[in-house]
C-alpha cells in the first residue's frame, strides 16, 4: 500500500481528494488543526472499510521546524510514495494594501512554507528515487491582475518553483504535476460571488487525480481554465492594464 | 442598519426544485460545526436558516435578504455500528452517499424521498416518507443541533422530546441540525421483488391500496388527463426486498447502483408540456404496462426512476413548476381525491407525475409533520403564467372541507390562515419554537409566508 501524504488535508478540494484516495492508500493527514483532521480522519476510516489514516500536526509557517516534521514522519513511515500540498491562503486584498504584512504572511505560506517542505520532501524522493509531487498553484500566477496580484504573485511563484523541480527530480524518476485550478468553491472563496465558471471541489478532486494519474506536468483544472488563460496570457499589456478584473 | 461583517458574503440566486419562488440570500458554507456557530454570533440583524442541496420544491429553503447556512460542505460519517445499524452521520451527507455506503454493508435507509440527491438534515426537516408507511422520524435515534446562541444540544425521543419533535419536520427553523443518528434497515439484497396491478379507475385503486399489508413501499401512478369512466386509471406499483436467491445468479445481491445519467442541459419552452404530450406520455406509460406485471429490479429504478434524467425540471421551462401535494382523511379520502381529481381535471391543467399513497392510521407526534391517517396525491404542474395559482386556491378550500392538509417541503403559495386550519397543533410547535430560539433567529420566506415567525 503507497503512502500518501497530504498537506493541509482540511482544505476543502484536500477533502475530496483524499475520499478518491483511501481506498488504495495509507493516508498522512498533514495540518494545522487537529481536531478537525481527527474528524476527517474517521470519516475516512469509515468510507474506506477500515483503512484509518494517520493524522500529523503540520504549520506550513514555521520553515525552520519542517526538517523536523519530516524526520519525525519518516520515524513513522518508511518512506513516502506521493505527496501532495493543498495548504494555501487569500487575504482580502484591499486589507492587504493598507496592511502588507498580510500579505507578507499569505507569502510565507503559499510560497516560501510549500517551497520548504517540498525541498526537505523531494531530498527523501531523490534518495528513494520514485515518487510523485502534486501540488496546487493557480490560474492567478498566470499573469498578476489588478483584483487579486497579491495572491496570484505568491502562486506564480510555487508555479515557477515546481517547474524548477520536476526538471530537477526528472533525472531521479521522481515527477512533479503542478495543479493549476480555477474558481473553485471551497472555504477560501467563500465570501467571493460564485458564477457559472465556478467548479466543486468533488469535481476538481476527480480532474487532478486524473492529471496526476497521467503523469501529466501542468494541468488546468477543470481543463477549461487552460484556454480561458491562454487568452489572458497573451492580452498585450496596454489592454490588459486597463481591464478592470 | 446592519453591521454584521456576514455583509461581506454577497447574495446569491436561490431557488427550490420547483424554481418557483425565487430570491436572494447570502450563503455562508459549514465546513465545520464551529463555522456556524461563528456566523451566528456575529448574525448582527441577520435571521438564519440552514440550507441542504435545496430540493424542496418551494420557500422552504429560501431567506431572502438573510443568511442561508449551507450545510453541504459538513458531510462526514462519524460512526457506524455495523451489529446494529445505527449510522452517524453530518447533516450534509447526502442519501446518495449513504446508500453508496450502507448498501455494501448490507444495509438500507429505513425511509427514502423519490430522490437520492437530498441532505440527511434536509430529509429531517421535511420528515420525509417517500414509499413507505412511516416518516422518517420513526428511525432516528437523536439529532445533534445548534441552537441560536451557537450552543449545541442533542434531543431524542426521550431527551428533549419537544425539540425533537418539533424539529422532524420542522422546516429548519427550531435550529441548525448538525448530525443525525439513524438507524437503517437490514436488507439481504439492493433489489427490488416488484408487482405492478394496472386498476382502470379510482375505486379499483383505492381497494388496491386494501391488499397491500404486506408490501413494504406501495405507490400508485395516476393519469391525471383521464377524466369520465376513466377518472383514476393508475398503475399501483408494490415492492419488496428480494430474498437473496430471488436475485439472478452472478449478480452481486448487494450491488450499488450506478446507471448512466441522462441530462436535460437547458430549459425546455414552457409551451413543451401541455395537455396533449402529457396524454401522450401517459397514454404511453400505461398501455405499456400489462394487466399485472411482476419482475425484479434495482433499488434506483424502484425509489428514483427520475434520478436517471438530471435537472428534469427543466423541462417544465425556466418559469418552473408547482407541486400540489394534498392529503385527505381516511374517512373523506375517496370522495375528496375524487372532487379534487375532477377539478384538477376541468381546469385543463395537464399533470405530467401524479403519485397516490396510502398511509395506515399512525401516530404522528410532530406537529407539523405530513403525515397522518388517509389517502394523499401529489400532482406536478408547470407554473406557466401564473394562473395555476388562482386554481390552486380553490383547491385548497376544497382540501380543507374534507380535513385534509397540504405537504409544506412540496407548497410555496398556501396563505397563513388555510396553513393554520390544515396543521391544527402549530401553536404547539410555536411554543417550541419559543422556548429554544427566543430571538427568532431561524427563519425562512416559508416561515413568514405561513406566520410561523414573528
Amino acid at each position: 500500500m503507497k503512502n500518501i501524504l497530504i498537506l493541509g488535508a482540511s482544505s476543502g478540494i484536500a477533502r475530496e481528494v483524499a475520499r478518491l484516495l483511501c481506498r488504495e492508500s495509507r493516508l498522512i493527514l498533514a495540518g494545522n488543526d487537529p481536531d478537525v483532521l481527527n474528524k476527517i480522519a474517521s470519516d475516512l476510516e469509515l468510507r474506506s472499510q477500515g483503512n484509518k489514516p494517520v493524522v500529523v500536526e503540520f504549520d506550513a509557517r514555521n520553515t525552520a521546524g519542517h526538517g523536523v516534521f519530516m524526520q519525525n514522519l519518516l520515524a513513522n513511515v518508511e518512506r513516502i510514495d506521493e505527496a501532495w500540498l493543498f495548504f494555501g491562503a487569500m487575504v482580502d486584498e484591499a486589507d492587504a494594501h493598507r496592511r502588507p504584512e498580510l500579505a507578507a504572511t499569505m507569502a510565507q505560506i503559499n510560497y516560501v512554507g510549500a517551497m520548504t517542505i517540498l525541498e526537505h520532501i523531494a531530498l527523501h524522493m531523490e534518495q528513494n528515487r520514485a515518487g510523485l509531487i502534486a501540488a496546487v498553484s493557480s490560474v492567478a500566477g498566470d499573469r498578476g491582475r489588478a483584483s487579486n496580484y497579491l495572491y496570484g504573485s505568491t502562486k506564480a511563484g510555487l508555479t515557477a518553483y515546481l517547474s524548477g523541480l520536476r526538471a530537477r527530480l526528472a533525472a531521479s524518476g521522481v515527477h512533479v504535476t503542478t495543479l493549476k485550478p480555477g474558481f473553485v468553491d471551497t472555504p477560501m472563496t467563500a465570501t467571493l460571488k460564485k458564477g457559472l465558471l465556478t467548479s466543486q471541489p468533488d469535481k476538481v478532486a476527480r480532474c487532478m487525480l486524473r492529471a496526476t494519474r497521467y503523469h501529466m506536468n501542468t494541468a488546468y483544472v477543470p481543463f477549461f481554465w487552460g484556454f480561458i488563460m491562454f487568452v489572458i496570457i497573451h492580452l498585450p499589456e496596454f489592454i490588459f492594464k486597463k481591464v478592470k478584473f | 442598519m446592519n453591521k454584521s461583517d456576514l455583509l461581506k458574503y454577497p447574495l446569491a440566486e436561490l431557488e427550490g426544485f420547483g424554481r418557483y419562488p425565487r430570491s436572494q440570500a447570502r450563503v455562508v458554507p459549514v465546513w465545520e460545526d464551529f463555522m456556524a456557530g461563528e456566523a451566528l454570533r456575529r448574525r448582527g440583524d441577520f435571521r438564519f436558516l440552514a440550507r441542504g442541496t435545496g430540493l424542496s420544491y418551494a420557500d422552504a429553503s429560501l431567506n431572502a435578504g438573510n443568511i442561508c447556512l449551507s450545510m453541504k460542505p459538513l458531510n462526514r460519517f462519524l460512526a457506524f455500528d455495523a451489529d446494529t445499524g445505527l449510522l452517524h452521520v453530518e447533516a450534509g451527507v447526502t442519501l446518495k452517499e449513504i446508500l453508496e455506503f450502507a448498501i455494501p454493508r448490507g444495509y438500507f435507509l429505513p425511509v427514502t424521498p423519490g430522490t437520492a440527491h437530498p441532505t440527511i438534515g434536509g430529509c429531517v426537516a421535511c420528515d420525509v416518507h417517500g414509499k413507505s408507511k412511516l416518516p422518517l422520524h420513526n428511525y432516528l435515534k437523536c439529532l445533534h443541533m445548534m441552537l441560536a446562541d451557537g450552543s449545541q444540544i442533542v434531543c431524542s425521543p426521550d431527551k428533549h422530546p419537544d425539540l425533537f419533535y418539533a424539529t422532524c419536520g420542522g422546516m429548519g427553523l427550531t435550529g441548525v441540525v448538525l448530525s443525525v443518528e439513524i438507524e437503517l434497515m437490514r436488507i439481504k439484497s439492493s433489489y427490488i421483488r416488484y408487482e405492478g396491478i394496472r386498476a382502470s379507475n379510482l375505486e379499483a385503486i383505492f381497494h388496491e391500496f386494501d391488499n397491500t399489508d404486506e408490501w413494504p413501499m406501495t405507490v400508485a401512478w395516476i393519469d391525471c388527463v383521464a377524466g369520465g369512466g376513466k377518472l383514476g386509471q393508475s398503475i399501483m406499483m408494490k415492492g419488496r426486498f428480494a430474498e437473496p436467491h430471488e436475485v439472478p445468479r452472478g449478480r452481486n445481491p448487494l450491488q450499488v447502483a450506478n446507471k448512466l445519467k441522462l441530462t436535460v442541459p437547458f430549459n425546455f419552452p414552457s409551451w413543451v408540456l401541455n395537455k396533449y404530450t402529457v396524454s401522450a406520455f401517459n397514454f404511453a406509460y400505461q398501455a405499456k404496462h400489462p394487466k399485472k406485471l411482476e419482475t425484479l429490479m434495482d433499488y434506483e429504478s424502484f425509489f428514483y426512476p427520475l434520478d436517471a434524467i438530471s435537472h428534469w425540471n427543466r423541462i417544465y421551462g425556466k418559469p418552473g413548476l408547482l407541486q400540489y401535494q394534498f392529503l385527505i382523511p381516511p374517512e373523506a379520502s375517496l370522495k375528496g381525491i375524487r372532487t379534487l381529481l375532477e377539478m384538477i381535471s376541468a381546469t385543463g391543467k395537464a399533470s405530467f407525475l401524479a403519485v397516490l399513497k396510502k398511509f395506515g392510521e399512525i401516530e404522528n407526534p410532530a406537529p407539523l409533520s405530513f403525515p397522518m391517517g388517509g389517502f394523499f396525491l401529489a400532482l406536478d404542474f408547470p407554473y406557466g403564467d401564473g394562473k395555476i395559482l388562482e386554481n390552486m386556491r380553490e383547491w385548497d378550500n376544497k382540501v380543507l372541507d374534507f380535513g385534509g392538509r397540504l405537504y409544506l417541503a412540496k407548497d410555496g403559495r398556501m396563505d397563513r390562515s388555510t396553513f393554520e386550519k390544515m396543521y391544527p397543533r402549530v401553536a404547539d410547535f410555536k411554543q417550541v419554537k419559543a422556548k429554544y430560539d427566543p430571538g427568532c433567529v431561524f427563519q425562512s420566506d416559508m416561515a413568514r409566508r405561513l406566520g410561523l415567525v414573528r
